[in-house]
């Protein structure tokens, strides 16, 4: 029962990176994805009926967190430096995205605009920064302090926002037709670097020794990142954009996934003792996917004159 | 200040911009439900302006209650972890439920609803507004059963200092949470009703050519409001019952005449002007709501004018009574914050510093964008049923409202 409730609040946390990521992608490539005005607006009304559903997927395992491992959600407080931004950043995001389109003003889509892209970006980089802390065993702010270990948490950030920012332009590419071209061009700009961050990060996490404490087998998943996006790269590169967004995506779920599922049998450990709630969840989880599942079919067209739009 | 109070002051701030979203949304669902009803059945221009007009107002202000929501759950684990660690795995079990449950299928229905105007069949179109009502409706159920048992705990069996579930039933049919939800439910339509009638009251007086759309809405309004209005009252009384068992110190601060339990923790005494304010609210809202009724025959409302600048006016109030009614029953469980478990003082987390961080940077923010959001919702109010955001597809917009296209 552990295992699969544990086993779930990876899925929720791999399935919010690829989903949400794609959100968080567009935000953070906004400025380069499209100018602004109807084009700008174009990118955003293909994130525009997924955004809510796709931010589920986090809230859901956070109240999984709350349900399942009381013991386990003491890590908020102490990744405080990150948790407290990352969640400001989250607020930003939603409301820049919310606000946009409310008023007939340039300034005022603008200053939205910049809202949903800080948003995107520090959100995004906060959670590499939870990431790495994580890796490093959670030390007292999140290592930021130590000069050994101070830069591990930033970088991780960095990586974070590099992959998910190469997933968003992926999507992009296949969503929205008219930001396509700028979209193929950022993926093939950006899938090297990213790739090439991500690899070193992981080979230099692995000389500090409080990363060598925690590692696991799991922990091999993180070589999905680079992999997946030169995959994508290349799948552009041969006019399959579709190809390339399973790239990204398995690139944008690796990084969780490597940390966390070194992360299980600790949270496992922790797993509450109600088998009536574990029951509950674990039956509600095929109701979700399905509801989920019909949303996407629902909203799978790119967007033309004919989208519905509303932010 | 201490980091717990600042850390409660956190809290009250938060909950109380989100309270007062959500209860709008709360509100407005059943009444959006019955409009697009109306209008799946008899096909009138009429109601689709009406669910148009009232629907995108509903989906802006929703949006302040998602992003103040997150901020709520995830607090809990950043400046509370006492509750966590003493009551988290009774107190969570309700959470996990309803963003599993009822939340992650409202919004996902809701993106269906705002994104599939015009592409999905309309009765699955109205299908999938009753599934937000339904399911917006069942995260309330699961958020004041948490709430009950932070206001009187059952259910559980504490072992080495944690709680355990032993009675899923027993947390479900809570008195606590079963009382605040019958008084709070009623509270959230009288607060949608009003608004729908002050907002309709407004445009009468300025756009006599709307009658249609408003006369009707004006009239759901004060039927809604005044129906609440009666049942808040009533189940709001109906809690004394067991508050003075569960809560003596609460019922003492109110209105000490009606305690009966020997008293020992004590709430702020304050709390007994924000109950006074409420109760009296209350019984005002039921009498201007009776006073209205004959006016809602044939169109003898339009005419009057005063009493129609009394609806508008009337608005803001609803708004301070559900705030009051928050701190009655949240600051009146102090200095608990699990009932006579857990004392406020013992749960809180985070040192000084970050918390006072925290405080600053969520208060500006949350602060900040709750005003925007009022401000964007009275925008969309004051400009009718004729430029309507809900339901148009990007060409329409591109082709109507020309905008410049490098601006």
């Amino acid at each position: 029962m552990h295992t699969a409730l544990t086993a779930m609040l990876l899925l929720l946390v791999a399935g919010w990176f690829v989903l949400d990521g794609y959100g968080l992608g567009t935000g953070i490539l906004l400025r380069w994805l499209a100018p602004p005005g109807r084009p700008r607006r174009r990118v955003l009304t293909g994130v525009g009926p997924v955004l809510l559903a796709n931010e589920m997927w986090l809230v859901a395992a956070a109240g999984l967190v709350a349900g399942a491992f009381p013991a386990a959600e003491r890590v908020l407080a102490a990744a405080w430096p990150a948790v407290v931004p990352g969640l400001a950043a989250w607020v930003l995001r939603d409301a820049g995205l919310w606000l946009r389109g409310r008023r007939d003003s340039p300034r005022w889509r603008r200053c939205w605009e910049s809202g949903y892209a800080l948003g995107s970006l520090v959100f995004a980089f906060c959670w590499g920064l939870l990431l790495g802390g994580l890796a490093l065993g959670l030390p007292p702010g999140l290592g930021l302090g130590d000069p050994g270990t101070a830069w591990f948490a930033p970088v991780c950030g960095l990586v974070v926002v590099g992959v998910l920012g190469t997933h968003g332009a992926a999507v992009t590419a296949v969503r929205v037709p008219s930001a396509a071209a700028r979209a193929v061009k950022l993926v093939e700009r950006l899938a090297r670097p990213a790739a090439a961050l991500t690899l070193p990060v992981a080979l230099a996490g692995l000389t500090l020794p409080a990363v060598r404490a925690q590692l696991a087998p799991p922990a091999a998943l993180v070589l999905l990142a680079p992999l997946g996006l030169l995959y994508a790269r290349r799948a552009l590169a041969h006019r399959q954009p579709k190809r390339a967004t399973a790239g990204t995506a398995v690139a944008a779920a690796a990084p969780a996934l490597a940390v966390l599922g070194c992360a299980a049998p600790q949270l496992a450990a922790a797993a509450g003792d109600s088998t009536v709630l574990a029951v509950v969840l674990l039956a509600a989880a095929p109701v979700v996917l399905a509801h989920q599942g019909l949303l996407w079919w629902l909203f799978r067209h790119p967007v033309t004159d004919r989208t519905v739009a509303f932010f | 200040m201490t980091a717990v109070d600042l850390a409660r002051v956190q809290f009250a701030l938060t909950a109380n911009v989100h309270f007062l979203f959500v209860v709008l949304t709360l509100g407005l669902t059943p009444m959006i439900a019955i409009m697009q009803t109306r209008y799946v059945l008899t096909g009138r221009d009429v109601h689709l302006a009406m669910t148009r007009y009232w629907g995108q107002l509903y989906v802006v202000n929703y949006g302040l209650g998602i992003v103040t929501g997150l901020v709520m759950e995830f607090q809990f684990g950043l400046a509370w972890t006492g509750v966590d660690r003493v009551a988290g795995q009774v107190f969570g079990a309700p959470l996990a439920l309803e963003t599993i449950i009822a939340f992650f299928a409202e919004a996902t229905f809701l993106g269906i609803w705002i994104f599939g105007w015009g592409t999905l069949p309309k009765v699955a179109h109205l299908v999938s507004f009753y599934l937000v009502t339904i399911t917006a409706y069942a995260s309330a159920v699961f958020i004041m059963v948490a709430n009950g048992f932070l206001q009187h705990p059952v259910g559980y069996l504490l072992r080495d200092g944690t709680a355990h579930v032993t009675d899923l039933r027993a947390l479900f049919t809570n008195p606590e949470a079963v009382g605040a939800l019958r008084h709070l439910l009623p509270a959230a339509s009288m607060l949608g009703g009003m608004v729908v009638a002050g907002i309709s009251a407004w445009q009468l007086r300025r756009r006599p050519d709307d009658t249609d759309v408003f006369l009707r809405s004006l009239r759901i309004g004060v039927l809604v409001g005044l129906v609440g209005a009666f049942f808040t009252f009533q189940y709001g009384w109906a809690q004394l019952d067991y508050l003075r068992t569960d809560q003596p110190g609460k019922v003492d601060a109110i209105m000490a005449s009606k305690g009966t339990a020997p008293v020992t923790d004590r709430p702020p005494g304050w709390i007994s002007v924000p109950f006074s304010i409420m109760q009296q609210f209350g019984e005002y809202s039921a009498y201007l709501g009776l006073f209205l009724l004959p006016f809602l025959i044939r169109r003898w409302i339009v005419r009057r004018r005063l009493l129609l600048r009394v609806m508008t006016w009337w608005i803001p109030l609803p708004f301070v009574a559900v705030v009051c009614g928050w701190l009655v029953r949240e600051v009146g469980r102090q200095p608990w914050v699990v009932y006579g478990v857990l004392r406020t003082a013992d749960a809180a987390s985070l040192p000084t510093g970050p918390v006072a961080v925290s405080l600053a940077l969520f208060g500006v923010l949350v602060v900040g964008l709750a005003v925007t959001n009022w401000l964007v919702l009275l925008m969309l109010a004051r400009r009718g049923p004729h430029r309507l955001i809900l339901g148009r597809v990007l060409g329409d917009e591109e082709t109507t409202a020309p905008e410049p296209a490098v601006v």
